[in-house]
């Protein structure tokens, strides 16, 4: 039995996850290879298989997406990954699905920026300094609602597949934060 | 509601610019920016005792991130960055 050492984590990934994507109710294919965007390509959710004090045996969390993209540096054989216990672990999935942040990540939405003018939806933008908590986990200064400030584009979108269904959030790390309203 | 900092950030309004002593207008994006301001709030874990609210400081040209909310403009400085403060 392989032991994780330097207080990491072993996690068992599935390299095919993000293989059937279903988006509006349709499922399809991807074309996995060709797509050049990592943070859609590479699989993000893990099983963890030898944990500690904060991430149990058998959590689904959600990891940085270079961690399982091979060659990886944590792979250590078959489905098995050691992965470090730092802020790129971003949170434990529930039964449904929703994140519950950890490590310092806080879960926001990003704020669209304001018009004086009406703008097609397709050519509307968000703003790349602040974002909205919804979920700041263990970060306890901030609220959910409030809105916060963070360094021009600390706003980390992360994509995962939930049986098949796409879902997308996105993350600000407590060290990326440069003031809050209120 | 007002911003206020977070950590080791501090925010400043900076100084309005003057115009050239030169009497010459130039436009706004071609004006050198002063590097004075007056610090608006300040993160909780600054350690440094003149930064405080109100007081003026000079930092370092060309540093800092701006961010205007609620019709103002405030460029945010981390700690180190303030060169000098006054009060």
């Amino acid at each position: 039995m392989i032991k994780a050492a330097n207080s990491k984590l072993i996690v068992r990934a599935d390299p095919t996850q993000k293989n059937e994507i279903k988006i509006g109710g349709v499922v399809m294919t991807a074309a996995l290879l060709f797509e050049n965007n990592y943070r859609e390509k590479s699989p993000t959710v893990g099983v963890v298989v030898q944990g500690n004090e904060c991430l149990k045996e058998g959590d689904v969390a959600l990891f940085h997406h270079n961690h399982f993209y091979q060659p990886s540096p944590y792979w250590i054989g078959d489905d098995l990954f050691s992965v470090p216990f730092n802020k790129t672990i971003f949170g434990v999935l529930d039964e449904s699905g929703n994140i519950t942040p950890m490590c310092g990540n806080i879960i926001c939405e990003r704020v669209p920026v304001e018009y004086a003018m009406p703008v097609p939806v397709e050519q509307q933008k968000t703003h790349i300094d602040r974002a909205r908590v919804i979920n700041p986990g263990q970060v306890i200064p901030y609220k959910p609602g409030e809105l916060i400030f963070h360094r021009p584009h600390a706003g980390y979108d992360i994509v995962y597949n939930w049986f098949g269904e796409e879902r997308r959030v996105t993350k600000v790390h407590e060290d990326m934060v440069i003031g809050v309203v209120g | 509601m007002e911003p206020r900092a977070t950590g080791t950030y501090v925010w400043i309004i900076r100084d309005e610019t003057k115009s050239e002593q030169s009497g010459l207008l130039i436009p706004g994006p071609s004006r050198e920016k002063p590097h004075t301001g007056t610090i608006h709030s300040f993160g909780d874990k600054v350690t440094d005792m003149d930064i405080k609210v109100r007081n003026r400081a000079i930092f370092h040209k060309g540093i800092g991130q701006e961010i205007e909310y609620g019709g103002k403009a405030y460029l945010i400085v981390q700690e180190h960055e303030i060169i000098g403060t006054d009060d």
